[in-house]
């Protein structure tokens, strides 16, 4: 399967074999190993900043981001570029597509969200078979777009979250089958404790997901340092906080929720990552039927001089996803050290961390890590080197191999 | 010392809030003593100044009141029938003066104003006599002495009874109104008014005498307690606090020094260690064998005392802040010293083409303990500290995704520099940092970087730390004084810190 989507890797050598090649890499003959690619539309393209990957049923994921060096919104889909905004997509117009986001319907069509800064203003692409059909959203719909956003695919129609730079708050709308949009910014929640300070800049971090009980939003609550859960079941929005403060006693337990992501289990089951900043941890919650677990995924505990222990930055750029078993696979940036990093929950419990193979990393940084997909999970990533400079980017994608669960 | 009061629980909780970002549990007894290696004999002072003794001496008048009034109801003679008529009136404290006994007591005299007291005498149905009680002038005196208490705690006692003297005459021998009654009744009707006067005036004078020595000395400065600190995240970290009054077995804690008086009490802190910090023990200083400030200030004041701080004390308060992981920090920032692309430019040259925008955030791990010494900045008492090794990390965004973008790596020193607040408390302010020999480096960049840009990188650094050091913090004093008590100034002496209070009189005097 591997070996007929990615380019020019048809050995079976191990080194090929246990990667494949990732975009901007082929299977050399002569070593068997992925080494760069020297041309090809993808290598030109050099994406630099947060990346969403779009898992499909089998082959390599669809990754979506900001081309620096064109100002553009680039779509890359094994060696295809395709540009959606920005001057590479169109000579007249402005640079669009440093904050976007994507998702996949069960049709197998692309629908892809992004922020045009030059005026704050949001914009939809659907993608089916190469064709893009690309709108904005009514203005008086958006308001003020700015960072981060997020889609998701509900009851048969894109749904996308973002930032309401004016309010400081979340807006969601959601497109109608007229193609129209209507959006609504989700009320603040009550303190999370008597005296404290009402919630008034939420959304610095957040994500969509559309389980079977609703539309839901993970959201950053600045205010408090929590993550708050919006939940849409029909009858209007309604916000719990899923961390941060303690249920029963309100206590303040850590800032947490900068960033956030969020994936659908194969039960329906919630899968909320997010950052602990105060404890320099990556953690897991889940959420289902009313009951929510807490779980640590990585701990950014390092040995420091003189036997004491640092922090290393982990956390940034976070993603995750669910496999069909239920397993999450959670992907973050280490900022201390320029790396992607992996864990994987262990069927006996626990999250164990996984390393792409070296062949795969070389002496690249690797930033911006997605993991996408649900019966093979993928890892990509964008590889930067210091001497290539961020113009010099390359997406670089890895398949799971199972026996990397195990 | 097992009793905690609220005050003293208030104040151990501020002091882990404040410096080591918070406490996770409330305080409860020492349920073992600290270890030796902690105790420092002799480090914290409280002392009052002879210069001060007058301004203390006019406190004490103003406590008791510069007017007392007094009354009484009519008094039978059951003997003759004759009833002496209500009496009432004011004492008139014309001065107090203060002084301290060779024994260390604090022996507080009150002259008092000329008394004259009208009243009448007479039976019933028959015309009342008027006559009159005259005292010229007189003088109170009560003696108080801060006297040691189990456990190291002290209070405030009288030593003597209080007494009061008039001058005569009282009631004049040729007093007519009293001629008609028994010899016995002249000198009987003289003591019981003598009583009234003493009533009403001893027990205000007393307590105010004591409460001038409470507000002086601070009884509470004597504590013990534990409690869990630690930043959130972090594994709840045992601190154990205790401070007491060193007794010399005299029953007064107070000795005299030169042109002062002061009450001396022995300190230990201990803190678990954080993962964060080195594994050092505390530092080896001897305290001072005595106390002294170079220049006690001037100026207005209702009850100005000092509080000694000896660089025994400070160096290990020092060094438990940096064990317990409160240099551990990471930090925005600040606004008021941002830290532009344009200097890693010029530090790294290659790392700006990956920055967003500028760094946004800091983060320090030392990798030894702090040298802490009382210095001279800027003609100001500051506190300098040292650490022989750290790391600053600074944090940029890149690609809308944080990163440590550059290390520095060095000998790390700084000042704080204490500053009374317009509300009376102390706050240690940045006032200034470096790193020597930095070693500069990036996470991108490897060790690549050249750090030519000497101006630019000690910017980085003063700016770093600001970002650090803020917001200040501010020395948790509530419920270690008196209510109410305000730091006015800081000085220093040597390598010795004072702190000198006013204030703190409406708690608790009893008038």
């Amino acid at each position: 399967m591997i070996a007929g989507l990615l380019p020019a890797c048809s050995r079976e050598e191990q080194s090929c074999a246990v990667g494949a090649c990732p975009i901007g890499y082929q299977c050399a003959d002569s070593t068997g190993l992925c080494e760069l690619q020297t041309s090809g539309p993808a290598l030109q393209t050099s994406l630099f900043g947060g990346i969403a990957a779009v898992g499909r049923g089998n082959g390599a994921p669809v990754v979506v981001g900001f081309a620096k060096d064109r100002q553009s919104l680039a779509v890359i889909d094994g060696n295809e570029v395709r540009f959606l905004a920005g001057p590479a997509a169109s000579q007249n117009q402005q640079p669009a597509g440093q904050t976007s986001a994507a998702v996949r319907s069960e049709d197998g069509d692309l629908h892809v969200a992004w922020i045009r800064d030059a005026d704050r203003t949001l914009w939809y692409g659907h993608g089916r078979a190469g064709t893009w059909q690309v709108q904005q959203v009514e203005a008086a719909a958006a308001g003020t777009v700015v960072r981060p956003l997020s889609i998701a695919w509900w009851e048969g129609q894109p749904a996308v979250a973002w930032r309401a730079g004016d309010a400081a708050a979340v807006r969601v709308a959601k497109r109608g089958p007229n193609g129209t949009w209507k959006a609504q910014t989700l009320p603040a929640p009550p303190p999370p404790r008597k005296g404290a300070a009402p919630s008034s800049d939420i959304g610095r971090s957040l994500a969509l997901a559309a389980p079977a009980a609703g539309l839901t939003v993970a959201a950053y609550d600045a205010t408090h340092g929590d993550v708050l859960l919006s939940v849409d079941s029909g009858d209007g929005w309604s916000t719990a906080r899923l961390a941060g403060t303690d249920p029963l006693s309100g206590a303040d337990t850590g800032d947490v929720g900068l960033p956030v992501a969020m994936a659908v289990g194969p039960d329906g089951e919630l899968v909320v990552a997010y950052r602990d900043a105060s404890r320099s941890a990556v953690m897991l919650a889940r959420a289902a039927k009313g009951v929510v677990s807490h779980e640590l995924v990585a701990s950014g505990a390092v040995p420091g001089p003189a036997g004491t222990e640092q922090r290393d930055w982990i956390g940034a750029s976070l993603s995750v996803a669910v496999r069909s078993d239920g397993s999450a696979a959670v992907a973050w940036f280490n900022g201390s050290r320029w790396s992607a990093e992996l864990a994987l929950q262990r069927a006996a419990g626990g999250f164990a961390r996984v390393s792409p193979p070296a062949q795969l990393l070389g002496k690249s940084r690797q930033l911006w890590p997605a993991v996408s997909g649900d019966s093979a999970i993928w890892l990509s990533w964008v590889a930067v080197d210091a001497t290539r400079g961020p113009t010099g980017s390359r997406v670089v994608q890895w398949p799971l191999p199972p026996e990397v669960w195990k | 010392m097992s009793r905690l009061s609220a005050g003293f629980s208030a104040a151990l909780a501020l002091t882990c809030a404040q410096l080591l970002a918070a406490c996770n549990a409330p305080w409860t007894p020492l349920e073992a003593p600290i270890a030796a290696t902690h105790q420092l004999s002799h480090v914290i002072a409280a002392a009052v100044a002879d210069q001060d003794l007058p301004q203390l001496s006019e406190t004490v008048r103003v406590l008791t009141g510069k007017q007392v009034e007094f009354a009484a109801p009519p008094l039978s003679l059951a003997d003759s029938g004759h009833q002496r008529s209500a009496v009432a009136g004011t004492i008139d404290i014309a001065a107090v003066h203060v002084a301290w006994t060779p024994a260390g007591h604090l022996q507080v005299k009150a002259e008092l104003g000329k008394l004259l007291l009208p009243m009448s005498i007479g039976k019933s149905g028959a015309a009342a006599c008027a006559l009159k009680w005259l005292a010229s002038g007189g003088s109170a005196v009560v003696s108080v002495r801060f006297a040691p208490l189990a456990g190291g705690q002290a209070q405030a006692e009288l030593v003597d009874a209080p007494a009061i003297n008039w001058q005569g005459p009282g009631f004049s021998a040729a007093e007519v109104c009293l001629a008609p009654l028994a010899a016995s009744a002249g000198p009987f009707l003289d003591q019981q008014i003598r009583q009234m006067l003493a009533d009403a005036l001893l027990p205000r004078l007393s307590a105010a005498a004591l409460h001038a020595m409470r507000a002086s000395f601070a009884p509470q400065l004597a504590l013990a307690g534990q409690t869990t600190v630690g930043p959130l995240g972090s594994p709840p970290l045992k601190l154990k606090v205790q401070s007491a009054f060193g007794a010399d077995g005299s029953g007064n804690l107070l000795t005299r020094g030169a042109n002062l008086t002061l009450a001396r009490l022995d300190a230990a802190v201990e803190v678990e260690r954080h993962a964060c910090a080195v594994d050092t023990p505390p530092p080896q200083i001897a305290p001072h064998a005595s106390v002294q400030p170079t220049q006690v200030p001037s100026g207005k004041s209702l009850l100005r005392r000092g509080l000694n701080l000896d660089a025994a004390l400070i160096a290990h308060l020092g060094w438990a802040w940096v064990r317990a992981g409160g240099w551990c920090r990471q930090a925005p920032l600040s606004t008021a010293a941002p830290i532009s692309v344009e200097w890693l430019q010029e530090i790294a040259p290659d790392l700006a083409q990956w920055l967003d925008s500028a760094p946004t955030a800091v983060r320090l791990w030392p990798h030894a303990s702090a040298e802490w010494s009382v210095v001279d900045w800027q003609e100001n008492p500051a506190l300098e500290w040292t650490f022989s090794d750290a790391t600053l990390e600074i944090v940029a965004p890149v690609g809308g995704a944080e990163a440590v973008v550059l290390t520095l790596r060095g000998r790390l020193r700084g000042v704080l520099r204490p500053s009374v607040t317009s509300a009376g408390k102390v706050q240690l302010l940045f006032a200034h940092a470096a790193m020597d020999s930095a070693v500069v480096s990036s996470p991108l960049l490897g060790d690549a970087v050249t750090a030519g840009a000497t101006e630019r990188l000690a910017q980085l650094v003063s700016a770093a730390i600001q970002g650090i050091s803020e917001p200040a913090a501010v020395l948790p004093l509530e419920g270690l004084l008196p209510s109410g008590t305000v730091v006015t100034a800081v000085s220093r002496a040597g390598d010795n810190l004072w702190l000198w209070l006013d204030g703190g009189l409406q708690d608790g005097n009893g008038l």
